[in-house]
């Protein structure tokens, strides 16, 4: 195959045409110093020919995400994540077809409590996005970007053609708020002091996602919805995030509360009553 | 980015992009549409959805009627699930080109149910179908169905919910497409439809009924009977579609194969329990 020339933006262009919202490039060596990731996991052992990462995000909706367990909830992951496949394949075949070679890496791949026990993790588009310059890895280990904090789903696209980094962002951007740790309902984060990344008891947290996919009504999303970073709080309108660690004692004591009919309401159709949780049967 | 301040978008312009993104149909509905007119028990007013909610943006695709005719095929599910799959990409997109813009906006999914939740409580968070009919798009039918001047009631709908304020379009005037003739009645396996046509603007559904087709017939499990039987759509003449007297005949055989006496109860028998329309 002849070789075309590609641009960094002709590159990002046609991962925005394909449905992208957020791109970013990581050429390979800014693995060499990443202690989070292990050698085995880097993208040269996996594909000794990448030399870029390409990683690519889509958002997820914040009223959708704040309204978990529910199946709408379900449904946008189902969404987000089977476009995000669609345009991490197409993107490799652009690039392929221009003469440089890539592969897409899968997003169950990820190193995310789904089904820790069942998938290999094969590599962490999470650390990719650090280190494309989309955000910053924050205390519940999600990466956190300024456009939308943890809500956004990832994907890699591994190629051989050499291209420039985006700049990292510096800024931590996660506040150290502990939001995170104290909303899980499974208690699955733990940070001890000094502690910058917090500890994450993967079996507890995959356990609480079972229950709630028996429900349809995966994923749990609290550390998600709770952490006030990302810049589409306010395009939501959904700034205060004591919400949500009201709305248990607000509700068993008015369950017609309004502020909290919509979630309540999205909770009630299309999955399975969870006989734990009276907000899921009303 | 959501951080960027707000960029004007006309309604033309989101037409045009959803029109790019794959929609054949769109149409908008501001939400003051669903007190107004009250087909909807309040709880499936958008806002209570979501109450930044201001305009409810409605999309649809077309199910091909030779496919559709095939309504017990693997091609027939094939079709469904494509269009199913399309929609949602189409308005994940259309929400996060309103987002890019400044405009919140969530897209609402189309499969509203859970595997085997629908059997249980066949009702969705919010119906893409009388969206449609806000937006201007068709009217709900007989059937149920939003029945459409293009494609009858043969497409597959989806909704994306903004604080943008959009003007409405205008909406389809009662009874100018679907004029009751109870083809969709008739036609049903499972005499899922009952009511009186000149009395009520559309059937009674029982929704449980529709579900039963499966225990009942092996050879409808994927039944489209009230989509392809109804005569109106402009897609009937494009595609010089069969008679319906064919459809009568495939259900005859349908009743015959499977061993079912026909017409246990008379299409047109008694009524049955009242079942809201809130089609995921």
């Amino acid at each position: 195959m002849p070789s075309v020339s590609l641009s960094k933006s002709d590159i990002v262009a046609q991962a925005r045409a394909l449905g992208a919202e957020l791109v970013g490039l990581a050429p390979i060596d800014r693995w060499n110093d990443l202690a989070e990731v292990p050698a085995n996991r880097r993208p040269q052992a996996i594909w000794p020919r990448t030399r870029t990462v390409i990683v690519l995000g889509v958002p997820l909706w914040l009223p959708v995400v704040e309204a978990a367990p529910s199946q709408l909830g379900r449904e946008q992951i189902i969404v987000t994540d089977k476009l995000l496949e669609e345009a991490a394949y197409r993107l490799s075949v652009f690039l392929n077809e221009r003469g440089h070679a890539a592969i897409n890496v899968p997003r169950n791949s990820e190193d995310e409590p789904d089904s820790p026990d069942e998938v290999p993790r094969v590599f962490s588009h999470v650390w990719a996005g650090q280190l494309a310059g989309l955000g910053k890895v924050g205390r519940s280990r999600a990466l956190l970007t300024r456009g939308f904090g943890p809500r956004q789903r990832l994907i890699s696209v591994f190629t051989a053609l050499p291209l420039d980094g985006d700049a990292l962002v510096e800024a931590p951007l996660c506040t150290r708020c502990g939001n995170c740790e104290r909303i899980c309902p499974a208690h699955a984060l733990s940070t001890s002091p000094g502690q910058w990344l917090a500890t994450v008891d993967a079996s507890a947290c995959a356990t609480n996602h079972k229950r709630l996919r028996a429900a349809f009504r995966d994923p749990c999303g609290f550390c998600h919805k709770v952490c006030p970073v990302g810049e589409d709080r306010a395009l939501f309108g959904s700034t205060d995030t004591q919400k949500y660690f009201d709305e248990a004692a607000v509700l068993a004591q008015n369950p017609f509360a309004p502020q909290y009919q919509d979630w309540l309401h999205i909770r009630k159709y299309g999955g399975l009553p969870l006989p734990e949780d009276p907000t899921s049967i009303r | 980015m959501p951080g960027s301040s707000q960029i004007h978008l006309s309604k033309a312009t989101i037409a045009s992009e959803a029109k790019r993104l794959g929609a054949a149909l769109v149409g908008f509905a501001p939400v003051s549409r669903w007190a107004e007119h009250g087909d909807l028990s309040w709880e499936f007013d958008p806002q209570r959805l979501w109450p930044k909610a201001k305009t409810v943006i409605a999309m649809a695709v077309p199910s091909l009627l030779p496919v559709t005719e095939t309504d017990s095929s693997h091609v027939y599910r094939s079709q469904y699930n494509n269009t199913n799959q399309l929609l949602d990409k189409i308005a994940y997109r259309l929400a996060a080109f309103l987002n890019r813009h400044g405009h919140a906006a969530i897209n609402i999914c189309r499969d509203g149910y859970g595997e085997g939740v629908m059997k249980i409580r066949p009702i969705a968070v919010f119906s893409h179908v009388w969206a449609g009919h806000y937006a201007g798009l068709g009217e709900v039918g007989w059937n149920h169905c939003l029945v459409t001047r293009e494609f009858g009631p043969r497409h597959r709908l989806v909704s994306v919910i903004t604080e943008l304020a959009l003007e409405g379009d205008p909406m389809i005037e009662e009874g100018s497409l679907c004029n009751k003739c109870l083809l969709c009645q008739k036609a049903c396996l499972t005499q899922a439809f009952s009511g009186n046509r000149k009395k009520d603007r559309r059937s009674n559904m029982n929704k449980f009924a529709c579900f039963d087709r499966r225990a009942k017939f092996k050879s409808a499990q994927h039944c489209g009977f009230c989509l392809k039987v109804c005569p109106v759509g402009l897609d009937r003449e494009l595609y010089g579609a069969a008679k319906v007297s064919q459809y009568f005949a495939e259900r005859k055989a349908i009743f015959a194969e499977d061993g079912v006496p026909l017409d246990l109860v008379h299409p047109l028998g008694s009524e049955t329990s009242e079942i809201q329309n809130t089609e995921g």
